[in-house]
């Protein structure tokens, strides 16, 4: 159960249009929060059509400017608009994390495109080349809390006193050698800069919708084919 | 406050992204295997910003104007290059200019001009001719149409300095014409191939928005980057596109407004105030059906509707 007295700030940046699958389903959520009693800011930028690392910057904008009239969250809960959350997405993340130890706490999400890996992924740093190896989780465990390296931020509840802590600029692109780095790869490395672990909870997933399939014969065959496999 | 975001120089410079950048994380697709040049004259590669969905309007209108240059232009002489799905700006107009250098290694021989259009923006024929004609009468090889700004008060989205430095914001555009600017916006523009070996990197850029700063759009970034290599962008008055701004929110302010400020009636015939009379039933303004406006009934009356039987 997710403590009543706090405040969480939801932040569902999106671009110019939200999908009905996702967009009843934070329904769902929303109704769950509200009815648990938890205070809810829904976050609304003032400017649209914005993409990361910006629809970031200016969801922290409106955020900053609810809190100058009506104090200070405790939470934000930070969702993509491709995402389809559990109706309990906010009280399992809040169970999981902790303001002090765990105060970045991610669902369990998968990559929208092949091959379709969990969005959590540990370093390995290489001296002799001097390069950083990023591996990926090829399986997510079953269950449980883990510390990652770096989390993705499909679902993520970050706790407030980070947005104090971690120093601008907190979410943007960056590029390795070999990779670029989104904004939540970079913004998971901003935290262990100051010695915060980024986890991601195994016990809440979320539906991560990809691109629409293209249906011709050679999928419908493929498909089909895959059916008599597994029979 | 305390964590409040700064936009700051730090911001800006960490999102300063080059071509290089670009083909190391986005490589690009070969997806220009029809677009072999069979024939002399100008190559046009046509680029467009799709981050994921765009409007039906904007749909119908690439169509047509599709259609229209590739009449003009020689088979094989139009790219259609291919959009990246889901990337964002600086990336979305570098990678299919990416594209297109790849097409060019591929074929031996260089593209001429480059379009860029975002994909909420309606252009005509006469908007890209007007564009096309103007940069080869000023020799210009980076001209822009003029640009609305989507969101209030919808200002062109043009700057010119003034006698001390200081830019001004256009607030209506010249009616007609083609004038050097300091900043233009890229809603529809057109790029001489040549002028990417004329202007340094990184071509585009961005800094976020917050609300104590309106932030570095792409088109911006790309008129400072001509001007530190003492280039002029141009606008171009005669091509004006029409930008697709936020749905409107229609209620009753919006429709008595709509009402009242209406003189022509031709095309509502039934909605003219002489047409119009109060409802004896509800005291709401009533018109005539639409077929029959010009048979306004001496007095009203709400038809009597009972339960069926």
């Amino acid at each position: 159960m997710a403590p009543r007295h706090e405040i969480v700030a939801l932040a569902v940046p999106i671009y110019e249009s939200v999908k009905a699958k996702p967009f009843r389903a934070i329904l769902r959520m929303v109704q769950s929060i509200a009815q648990a009693g938890t205070e809810l800011w829904l976050l609304e930028p003032e400017v649209e059509r914005l993409t990361y690392p910006f629809c970031v910057t200016v969801m922290l904008d409106a955020l900053y400017a609810r809190e100058k009239a009506e104090g200070r969250a405790d939470w934000l809960l930070w969702l993509e608009d491709d995402i389809v959350p559990p109706a309990d997405l906010y009280q399992k993340l809040r169970a999981a994390a902790d303001p002090a130890d765990k105060p970045y706490m991610t669902a369990l999400a998968h990559c929208r495109a092949k091959p379709f890996w969990p969005g959590a992924a540990m370093h390995h740093w290489h001296a002799q080349e001097a390069l950083m190896e990023v591996a990926q989780w090829p399986e997510a465990p079953a269950e449980g809390v883990h510390a990652v390296d770096q989390a993705g931020m499909c679902a993520a509840l970050i706790h407030r006193s980070l947005l104090g802590r971690v120093r601008d600029p907190q979410f943007t692109v960056i590029h390795t050698q070999s990779v670029g780095m989104g904004p939540d790869a970079y913004w998971s490395m901003r935290l262990r800069q100051i010695g915060v672990q980024p986890y991601v909870c195994c016990d809440v997933e979320v539906g991560h919708l990809a691109p629409p399939p293209v249906i011709n014969r050679a999928l419908s065959i493929a498909y089909n084919e895959g059916l008599r496999n597994a029979k | 406050m305390e964590g409040e975001p700064t936009p700051n120089s730090e911001a800006l410079w960490t999102y300063k992204v080059t071509m290089e950048d670009v083909l190391r994380t986005y490589p690009p697709r070969d997806e220009l295997t029809e677009y072999e040049p069979k024939h002399k004259g100008p190559v046009l590669a046509l680029g467009r910003a799709v981050y994921e969905t765009q409007p039906q309007e904007a749909t119908d209108n690439l169509l047509r104007l599709t259609q229209t240059l590739a009449r003009n232009f020689a088979p094989g002489n139009l790219l259609l290059l291919p959009t990246y799905e889901r990337l964002p700006y600086p990336y979305a107009v570098y990678w299919p200019l990416a594209c297109a250098f790849q097409w060019e290694e591929k074929h031996q021989r260089r593209f001429d001009w480059f379009m860029w259009m975002d994909d909420d923006v309606l252009v005509t024929k006469n908007d890209v001719l007007a564009l096309i004609n103007a940069a080869q009468e000023h020799g210009t090889p980076f001209i822009s149409a003029v640009p609305y700004d989507r969101f209030p008060p919808h200002c062109p989205s043009v700057t010119e300095l003034d006698g001390n430095g200081v830019p001004w914001k256009w607030v209506k555009a010249p009616k007609t014409g083609t004038y050097p600017c300091f900043t233009v916006g890229l809603c529809l523009a057109l790029f001489h191939r040549n002028v990417f070996e004329m202007v340094p990197e990184p071509w585009f850029g961005a800094m976020p928005p917050s609300r104590a700063f309106s932030g570095v759009h792409p088109d911006w970034w790309w008129s400072y980057q001509m001007h530190s290599v003492g280039m002029n962008p141009y606008v171009c008055c005669d091509s004006t596109p029409v930008h697709l701004g936020r749905k409107i929110q229609v209620g009753r302010p919006l429709s008595e407004r709509w009402l009242d400020s209406r003189e022509d009636w031709t095309e509502y015939p039934e909605l003219h105030p002489d047409k119009r009379v109060e409802s004896s039933a509800t005291g709401a303004i009533i018109s005539p059906p639409k077929r029959d406006y010009d048979k306004r009934p001496e007095k009203w009356e709400m038809p009597k509707r009972g339960p069926k039987t």
